[in-house]
């Protein structure tokens, strides 16, 4: 395998993901940091197709942005908030901010012993896929996609995990619509709770007249 | 060749940026739905990371399953939005203090 190329495309695109997510947290309009957080995973599904997982950067790039981030960018256009207010209090706690991320990333490196996962990502691989191209009767199997072996293992033994995540699925649009609909007035049914809270006041006024002769 | 190490590490400076991103914009909730996003992201990446180091699969398995929670929690995060907005006029998450005593 060409070694260079990998290693350039790599680090241009964990350069570039990390000034992507820089620009998320600096950014005051809200629309741009929606931007840059597509930007971002944009960035990443290269990250993640450059490890073999295909299937997960196509599904990020088409559901995850196709979707969700314009779901995002829906809400944020539709709602007008005042940007101008964020500005002092983002200026006050910068260096704090900047000290923390220092520190967990300070802490990352100390907690891993140098030279544990030093080995590069593809060579466990190698191995690992050695052992597994060969069927229980010898014979070497065809190797399969990701795709398919992410199918493989979804479907048996994932397979109520996969259920339990279609319920999730379900819940969350039934709770979207229930929280946000707002059916029309045209149904003429009674408000029993009106109907009891009214008080005389509200459906009788008195009114003091002089007699007419 | 591209050590898992150089993984482990972006993940951790996105997962540091997105949590600084919290701290920083503690006003508007769009924003902390958006950091929160971004925090996922870093997770995923170690996933799918040390899945393939590992060579199994299941860690492919869980972000995906990661992501369909995160498509459910945002979608409900944005439905509350929504509604904050529609009663309140604004979405300023310090002044949400109604149930303060």
């Amino acid at each position: 395998m060409n070694e260079l190329p990998l290693q350039v495309v790599f680090y241009l695109f964990a350069g570039l993901t990390v000034l992507a997510a820089l620009m998320v947290i600096t950014q005051n309009n809200p629309v741009r940091c929606v931007l840059f957080l597509v930007f971002a995973f944009f960035t990443s599904a290269v990250l993640w197709i450059l490890v073999q997982a295909e299937f997960l950067a196509l599904i990020l790039v088409l559901v995850y942005v196709g979707a969700v981030m314009t779901l995002f960018l829906f809400v944020v256009m539709m709602l007008n908030i005042d940007v101008e207010s964020l500005k002092a209090h983002f200026i006050r706690h910068l260096p704090f901010g900047l000290i923390l991320v220092a520190l967990l990333v300070g802490l990352l490196l100390v907690a891993i012993p140098a030279g544990t996962f030093d080995t590069a990502v593809e060579v466990s691989v190698a191995v690992s896929q050695a052992v597994s191209h060969i069927a229980p009767g010898g014979v070497p199997a065809q190797p399969v996609s990701n795709t398919e072996g992410l199918g493989l293992v979804l479907y048996t033994d994932y397979v109520f995990a996969f259920e339990l995540a279609a319920v999730i699925l379900l819940v969350a649009i039934i709770a979207a619509i229930t929280l946000i609909h707002r059916s029309p007035k045209r149904s003429k049914q009674q408000d029993i709770v009106r109907q009891i809270m009214t008080r005389r006041d509200d459906r009788v006024h008195l009114l003091k007249m002089k007699s007419e002769k | 060749m591209i050590p898992v190490t150089h993984y482990l590490i972006l993940s951790a400076i996105l997962f540091g940026l997105s949590l600084v991103g919290i701290i920083l914009n503690r006003r508007n909730v769009i924003l902390l739905l958006v950091c929160i996003e971004l925090m996922l992201l870093a997770v995923n990446t170690n996933f799918v990371a040390f899945s393939h180091y590992y060579g199994g699969k299941a860690g492919e398995v869980f972000v995906f399953f990661i992501l369909t929670v995160a498509a459910a929690e945002a979608a409900i995060g944005l439905a509350i939005v929504m509604l904050l907005y529609r009663n309140r006029g604004n979405i300023d998450v310090t002044k949400m203090n109604h149930l303060k005593g």
